[in-house]
């Protein structure tokens, strides 16, 4: 009987100490809960420059992947391209307090702020600019110097800007070529051979060759000194100036979502149909793995911006339109919230 | 004697406790036991060792496969030196200081000439390239190539400080591997002028990691990149492309710079094993990783396993047999002891026990049996004087008898003559019509007296009497019980319509009934038998007239 009773208090005094651990337990790993204090949850949009496709694949793996909500935000991806009434400028429905965000080219962040516009790169999403001049293999121009003569074609001021610049590293001039103007977006021009080369993406008009079947050669502008960011992410300077916790929430979303794109490419390719699936899945597929070797080449850190390339495009950009010369570059990005956004 | 057979001996026992399988599982459990016990020792030896086995013959093969890839590089490196020798690079030298147009077909001639030769150690140029220090490819094997500017290349910098393996990486230009070995070239004066690159043919590596030799089935080498964890060379199995990142404890550690082995999940099959090895190849900036399924390499376990279980199966035969042979030896002459012990027990005497053997059992046997015929012997002489005595007994019984009825034939006519002469102690006379009389002589004990009263009674019944009297003249003593039954007679005379007198009653007798205090008020009494008739006859005339 004296054991009986003694054994019931010992259980109980063992019961209770095994209950003080857990509790201890559970108070110190819920204390840096505690203490850290949770962002609030914020609404973001983002304003694309063209359709739902493989170049938007980062946000949609950010959010697919819960990256967006683990940072609190409730995003909004907004594609971008033609509608009744035009092109939709993410400049403007960045400036206009549409979205918070947009994705434009590292040029047109340079034509925006010499227009007064206050808008501020903040990440690239292409180290690699994808331009090229592309052409089919029987016509034999495999080197610049094989331009000479030849019918081009480039999509707007700022390809032909860029040819330009290729071209004067090439000691060529304009006048070697023949600049044709561009009649459609896709590959009809050179497969009708109504031109000799195009510049072009080679992630999308390279893919369209290659799609048709057709041998093509592609000298990409990167390979040739002429480099350009292509899709910069980008907000305004107010934003950076007051939500400065925002902005690096979400691009360490952003880069965590293009992370995972590269990480794991087929599966990236199904969020990439969720948002629209009128795509071509196998299209999209092989666009995007031309995509990723652009994303984070060697040497290269996700998303960060290389000054000199930004004072390689203010140069070319000021000869497109000399009130960017007086510009400072180095105001029209910033690598601050990218180094806290992967540090973090 | 009880000579009843005893239910413990007998032959239907349940098998558990027959001796002959007692025997047999002694048998088995002593040929088993060992071989279990040496198994199990052994069998987690054995594992361990194979364990190592493997392991060593991975380790082995990742480091076959790594040297292979580093002579491979410093072959590549070497053949670059050279090529880079005199007088290409005189000629090289002399055209990166002053590139002359005509010259140009030529040198990119001599450079093609480095892609079209491939050594013995396999290796192969696939583009020769010569740039200046700002980038610029001048001259090239591949035409394509003049122009480009190589100056955001991730070898440029580091290619313009010395030799340089730039490890594999994918081209945004042709979305391709390619891996880049640069030299630079000197003037007398030690200034840079111009680094010739080289592209070199990764199919190689490819041949080197697919090899199988000693890798089985599941087994496989690979190269993981670490800028991007994609694979650098194809895994030989279907459905895992280059560009996808893939994570394993292996590929982890080796891409942390480690080296070393162990058991992790596979990268390809997550929820299975491999047994890994893992190396860190710098110049590659990648791990390379020789891994085997873990089902695969333990199969030689298995089988040594399933040899262990078919030898167990073997000896517990063997055993069996063995011991089905000793143990029907040992146990038959016990059991055939047992079986003339039961049969014994049912009364047969005269079972003998087979003596089968000539040790102690077989000497057992001999005096079981010696005592048997003691036994018999024995009870032979004990039913002979049974059967005598027997014999004694019946004819003393049948003498008894003898007796017995003549002394029951004595008693019967006793017994007659006791009820003549009770009838004749008690008479009952009927002197009148509806009078009788029961003249009482001699002594009346309790027996009598209760013969008296049934006596009386039936009297009354039978000559349906209206007065019975009781004449007690003869009576010489009279005492208190008699007295009661007196009274008890007259009453019950009343009850059955018999007016009772009592007649004949001497002085004595009247003290003691009145000493009784006897209440004979309903009793008639007459002095002598004679008035009580007179009386008796009055009385019943009377009824007579009133009926």
């Amino acid at each position: 009987m004296c054991h009986v009773a003694f054994a019931a208090p010992r259980r109980m005094w063992f019961l209770l100490l095994l209950f003080s651990i857990c509790s201890l337990s559970i108070v110190s790993c819920s204390s840096p809960v505690s203490t850290t204090s949770t962002p609030e949850q914020t609404s973001v949009s983002v304003q694309f420059s063209w359709i739902h496709e493989y170049s938007s694949v980062a946000f949609y793996a950010a959010e697919q992947n819960k990256r967006f909500a683990n940072q609190n935000i409730d995003i909004e991806l907004k594609a971008g391209g033609y509608v009744a009434d035009g092109y939709i400028s993410p400049i403007d429905e960045v400036l206009n307090g549409t979205v918070d965000f947009g994705i434009t080219s590292a040029s047109d962040i340079l034509l925006a702020r010499a227009a007064g516009k206050p808008v501020v790169s903040i990440a690239t999403i292409f180290q690699r600019s994808p331009f090229a001049i592309i052409s089919l293999e029987k016509s034999g121009i495999k080197q610049p110097k094989q331009l000479i003569d030849k019918r081009i074609t480039s999509n707007d001021a700022t390809s032909d800007q860029l040819l330009k610049s290729f071209l004067m590293l090439q000691n060529m001039n304009a006048e070697d070529i023949s600049i044709v103007p561009r009649t459609s977006y896709g590959i009809e021009q050179l497969v009708n051979d109504e031109v000799d080369a195009m510049t072009a993406w080679v992630i999308n008009e390279g893919v369209l060759l290659e799609e048709a079947n057709a041998d093509y050669n592609v000298m990409l502008l990167s390979d040739y000194g002429v480099e350009s960011y292509e899709l910069t992410i980008f907000t305004t300077e107010k934003t950076i100036a007051e939500r400065p916790d925002l902005v690096r929430r979400f691009l360490t979303a952003t880069f965590q979502g293009m992370q995972d794109a590269i990480n794991d490419p087929d599966k990236a390719v199904d969020f990439i149909m969720l948002y629209n699936d009128q795509l071509d899945r196998d299209g999209q597929r092989r666009r995007l793995h031309a995509t990723l070797p652009l994303l984070n080449p060697p040497g290269t850190q996700l998303g960060h911006m290389d000054p000199e390339v930004w004072r390689f495009t203010h140069q070319i950009v000021s000869q497109l339109e000399p009130s960017v010369l007086t510009l400072n570059p180095e105001q029209a990005y910033t690598n601050s919230f990218h180094d806290q956004s992967i540090a973090k | 004697m009880d000579l009843r057979p005893s239910p413990t001996i007998s032959a239907s026992l349940p098998f558990w406790r027959q001796l002959r399988w007692h025997l047999i599982a002694s048998y088995v459990v002593l040929a088993i036991v060992p071989v279990i016990l040496i198994q199990t020792l052994t069998i987690n030896r054995t594992r361990d060792e194979l364990q190592t086995h493997v392991f060593e013959k991975l380790e082995s093969i990742a480091d076959i496969k790594r040297d292979q890839i580093e002579t491979w590089i410093k072959d590549s490196a070497i053949s670059l030196q050279l090529f880079l020798s005199e007088p290409v690079s005189s000629q090289l030298l002399q055209f990166a200081q002053a590139p002359d147009e005509a010259q140009q077909e030529r040198i990119n001639q001599l450079l093609k000439q480095a892609t079209s030769t491939e050594t013995e150690q396999s290796i192969h140029f696939q583009e020769v390239f010569l740039y200046l220090p700002d980038g610029r490819i001048i001259a090239a094997s591949d035409e394509s190539l003049l122009g480009r500017i190589v100056n955001r290349q991730p070898y440029f910098n580091a290619s313009l400080e010395g030799n340089y393996v730039q490890s594999p990486y994918y081209s945004p230009s042709s979305n391709e591997l390619q891996m880049i070995l640069t030299q630079p070239l000197y003037n007398a004066q030690q200034q840079l002028i111009a680094v010739v690159g080289v592209q070199l043919d990764l199919s190689i590596l490819g041949e080197i990691m697919l090899s199988r030799s000693g890798l089985g089935e599941t087994g496989e080498t690979y190269l993981v990149s670490l800028e991007s964890r994609y694979l650098l060379t194809p895994s030989r199995f279907e459905g895992y492309p280059l560009t996808r990142a893939y994570h394993s404890e292996g590929i982890n550690k080796a891409l942390q710079g480690l080296n070393g082995s162990n058991i992790y999940t596979n990268y390809r099959i997550p929820g299975e094993s491999v047994m890994g090895v893992y190396r860190w190849i710098p110049e590659m900036q990648a791990g390379l990783l020789a891994e085997i399924e873990v089902a695969e390499a333990q199969a030689s376990i298995n089988e040594i396993q399933q040899n262990n279980q078919l030898l167990l199966i073997m000896i517990s035969l063997i055993a069996l047999s063995i011991g089905l042979s000793i143990a029907a030896y040992l146990a038959r002459p016990i059991l055939a002891l047992t079986q003339t012990a039961s049969r014994i027990s049912q009364g047969d005497f005269s079972q003998r026990a087979e003596v089968l053997t000539r040790n102690e059992i077989g000497v057992l046997a001999e005096g079981f049996n010696t005592m048997l015929a003691r036994l018999e012997q024995n009870m032979q002489e004990l039913e002979q004087r049974v059967t005598e005595r027997t014999a004694e007994l019946q004819q003393a019984l049948d003498e008894r008898n003898t007796t017995l009825n003549e002394l029951r034939a004595s008693i019967d006519a006793r017994e007659t003559l006791e009820q003549t002469i009770q009838e004749l102690s008690s008479p009952v006379l009927p002197v009148l019509e509806g009078v009788i009389v029961m003249p009482l002589i001699g002594a009346i004990d309790s027996t009598r007296a209760e013969l008296l009263i049934n006596s009386f009674m039936q009297a009354i019944e039978q000559h349906r009497a209206n007065v019975a009297i009781i004449d007690v003249t003869g009576v010489p003593m009279i005492d208190t019980q008699i007295a009661r039954v007196l009274v008890s007679a007259a009453e019950a005379a009343k009850l059955l319509g018999a007016k009772p007198i009592l007649v004949g009653i001497r002085p004595e007798l009247a003290q003691v009934i009145v000493g009784l205090g006897l209440d004979l008020s309903g009793l008639t009494t007459q002095a002598d038998l004679a008035s009580g008739v007179r009386y008796a006859a009055t009385h019943s005339r009377q009824l007579h007239l009133k009926s």
